[in-house]
Formats: structure tokens, C-alpha cells, sequence
């Protein structure tokens, strides 16, 4: 029984270690300075973004896909700007998959990221000000230091959750081998046409990254736990 | 010279604060019964309490005019605060917490090291602040507050939540601060002997 990897899947492999890597990056630069106005304001229309932030956690991602489908469709700005500038669509392409995964994987970003900086005691940032130092060296010489195990929990939970995309990227960006098929559609296609031993591989790799991903967040919220006592 | 003519509303409490306190190398107390309002003072001074309307001069400099919409911040004011609970920052050792206010002074009048010999902090400087008991907290905490090279240094019960050794032990370092230091201090405590103890004009809210 030949139960090796083809070129296909370990392509898929790949992409979705590129897709995760470059969602997880890209929230987090938009999503810490963005949890931390969220942790702090008391804005009604702090509440209503964070209720819109919120809104792909309980949307189906086939709701959250087709209306991206058609937000990505040559005939929308978005879609005919893009097409302009790249000469491709984004529907059924990297981007555009990145695009959707960005959005999708938004709220998995943020609350974590918002419940840990609740949690600061922002008196010391009081005292680093009375230090001499200005907001923004507060924020990163003393927020982000304190914060750091909840930050890398909310990387990590944002990498996993983009791994194990599915309906939205299916959606989005089809089954296209080395574009757009990573391995979660790998592992459908690989079912769907009765390959089960690569599918064990897939889905066997899948579940044990998600439970040291799940371990290590453990880890790392009790040490947080310790850090903001 | 520190001219304070401000008021502030506070959880539906008025305070209004109108004084003229000569500074010169002096420690100033304040006292007053709890909730009349001292620690609101202090963080009015420091520039921490942004809702308080009004003027404030430090040796004749304008660091507060609401009138016309000038607000020095915090950051800027030069004026160090000791914390009644000392917030020292808990992801750094005491070293550490020492050079974040040595690193951000605007100018330097006090090193380090003699600031940690006047404090005998040399034998803490590994420390993170939980293995610390609170004298030696506040001890870190107000060498950290003077390397920052305040034109003042605010102190709100410094010595509150201390047993009456660390009390007597800090005292010691408290007078150090005035004879060896020359800063002007405010100090602030409703326990009179402290008070009468430290300060060289006490003012009754």
C-alpha cells in the first residue's frame, strides 16, 4: 500500500502554510492596534464594530463567500479595480482567497487579542507617562511586553483557524491545484475520489496540529494568566 | 513656585484647588480626611487628571491653561509621582525599571549608580518586582521616580499598607531624598506624624 504524499498535496501543504502565514501576519498588524481601541473605548460605535468584527463567527462561511464572490466580480469596484491593476481576477486566485481568510478569520484575532489587553492594569501605562514616556512607547515598552503570551495565543489561534478553512475558501478560490487548493480541500478531494489513505494522512496531520496548537495557547493563557495578576 | 488655581467634578464631587506653594527645595504635606480629595490634586499636578479645568504655573512655566486649550502632557511635565501601590512594571527586573526612567529623563541630574547607593538597591538590581517585599518595592519605585529628573516629585501615602519596620526603614531613605537630592517634594498622607515627621509646611484640605 503506497501511502506517500503526491506533488498535489504537499502543493497544498505549501499553500496553506503560505495562506496562514500571511493572514496571521497581516491580522496582526491591523488587529493589535485595532483590540486595543476596542479594549479601551466605550463608544457606542466601538459596540457596533466589534458586533461587525464579530459577524464571521456566527455567519455560515458560505453566506460570507458568496457575498464576497460577488464583491470580487469585475463588475464592483473592488472587483474591476483589481482587475485593472493585476490584469486577473481575484475571485478563484491567491489573493483573493487571502482576502476572504483575512475576513474570515478576523473575530479569531481580535477577542483574543481584546481580552488580554482588558485584562492590563493600564495604571502602569499612567506611570510609564509620569516616566517621560510619550503613548506610543507606552504601548510597545509596556503593553505589548505584559501582553505577549495572550498576543502569540491569538496568532496562534488565527494560523490554526486559517489551516482549517474550508467552505469560505471553497467558495472563493474552487479547487484549484497550487492557486488555490490547500489542504483541508485537499483532503475533500482526496475523500471525494475514494483516495482514503492520503485523506488519513491529511486529516491525521490536521488534528494532531490542532492539538498542540490548542496545548501550547493552554500554556501560554496560564502564563498570561501569571503575568497580568 | 507652583500656582494651582483648578477644579475638577469627579463621580458627582466637586473640587476646587487654589494654592500657592513655594517649592524651593521644601517637602510640602498635605492632609485631609479620605475622599477630600489629595490624590486628585497630585494627579492633577502630574497632569494625569485631563478633565481638570483650570491654570497651572511651575516655576512660572504655564503647564496648564484650559482657557487657552493648553495642556502639557504627562510625558512632558517633568514631574515625578510615587504611587501609593508603586506600579513597578512587572515584565522587567528592578534594573530594568530604573533604566526606563533614566532612558526617557529629558535631562540627567542623578546616575544611576548613585541613585541605587542612596537607595542600597545594589543587591535588588537582578529582582523582578514580585520577589520584592513593599518597602523594598517603594524603595525601587522612588529611585525610579528621581532618575527620571523631576523639576518635583509628588508622593501620594508612600507608606501606606508597610508594616512599622519597612515604615521606619523608608523614613531614613526620605530624608535622604531631601538632603541628598534637593527636590522639591509634595507629600501627601492623613497620618500626622508622618506628616509633622517630613514636611516643612503641612496644608489641610
Amino acid at each position: 500500500m503506497n501511502i506517500s504524499l503526491g506533488p498535489a498535496e504537499i502543493a497544498a501543504f505549501w499553500l496553506t502554510l503560505k495562506l496562514a502565514l500571511s493572514t496571521t501576519i497581516i491580522l496582526m498588524l491591523i488587529c493589535i492596534p485595532l483590540a486595543w481601541w476596542l479594549a479601551k473605548s466605550k463608544s457606542w460605535f466601538a459596540m457596533i464594530i466589534e458586533s461587525i468584527v464579530a459577524l464571521p463567527i456566527v455567519l455560515p462561511p458560505t453566506v460570507l463567500g458568496f457575498y464576497l464572490l460577488i464583491a470580487f466580480s469585475p463588475q464592483t469596484l473592488l472587483g474591476e479595480q483589481y482587475l485593472s491593476i493585476t490584469g486577473q481576477q481575484l475571485a478563484f486566485s491567491f489573493y483573493g482567497i487571502l482576502f476572504a481568510s483575512l475576513i474570515y478569520s478576523l473575530p479569531f484575532a481580535i477577542q483574543p487579542l481584546q481580552a488580554t489587553f482588558s485584562q492590563l492594569d493600564t495604571r502602569l501605562l499612567e506611570t510609564a507617562q509620569s516616566l517621560g514616556a510619550k503613548p506610543f512607547d507606552a504601548f510597545i515598552s509596556i503593553v505589548l511586553p505584559i501582553c505577549k503570551n495572550g498576543i502569540i495565543s491569538a496568532a496562534l489561534l488565527c494560523f490554526a483557524h486559517t489551516v482549517g478553512e474550508f467552505g469560505v475558501i471553497l467558495m472563493i478560490g474552487g479547487n484549484i491545484p497550487g492557486e488555490t487548493q490547500v489542504l483541508s480541500i485537499a483532503l475533500f478531494d482526496a475523500v471525494e475520489s475514494l483516495q482514503y489513505e492520503k485523506a488519513h494522512m491529511m486529516a491525521a496531520g490536521l488534528l494532531i496540529f490542532s492539538m498542540v496548537i490548542l496545548i501550547v495557547m493552554n500554556i501560554l493563557k496560564r502564563g498570561q494568566l501569571r503575568a497580568t495578576d | 513656585m507652583l500656582q494651582i488655581d483648578c477644579a475638577i467634578t469627579l463621580n458627582q464631587r466637586h473640587f476646587e484647588y487654589k494654592q500657592s506653594l513655594d517649592l524651593k527645595n521644601r517637602c510640602i504635606g498635605i492632609s485631609g480626611d479620605s475622599g477630600c480629595g489629595k490624590t486628585t490634586l497630585l494627579r492633577i499636578i502630574a497632569g494625569l487628571e485631563t478633565r481638570a479645568i483650570g491654570t497651572i504655573k511651575l516655576n512660572d512655566v504655564t503647564i496648564q491653561d484650559s482657557k487657552n486649550n493648553k495642556m502639557q502632557p504627562a510625558y512632558n511635565r517633568d514631574i515625578g509621582f510615587v504611587f501609593q501601590d508603586t506600579r513597578l512594571f512587572p515584565h522587567l527586573n528592578v534594573l530594568a525599571n530604573l533604566n526606563y526612567a533614566l532612558k526617557r529623563a529629558n535631562s540627567i541630574h542623578f546616575s544611576l549608580e548613585r541613585v541605587v547607593d542612596a537607595f542600597s538597591l545594589t543587591p535588588l538590581l537582578k529582582r523582578m518586582p514580585q520577589m520584592l517585599s513593599g518597602g523594598e518595592k517603594q524603595r525601587v519605585a522612588i529611585a525610579r521616580a528621581i532618575l527620571s529628573s523631576p523639576k518635583l516629585l509628588l508622593m501620594d501615602e508612600p507608606l501606606s499598607g508597610l508594616d512599622l519596620a519597612q515604615k521606619n526603614d523608608l523614613l531614613k531613605y526620605f530624608n535622604q531624598i531631601k538632603t541628598e537630592f534637593n527636590l522639591p517634594i509634595i507629600y501627601v498622607s492623613h497620618i500626622e506624624q508622618e506628616l509633622n515627621e517630613l514636611s516643612d509646611e503641612i496644608i489641610y484640605l
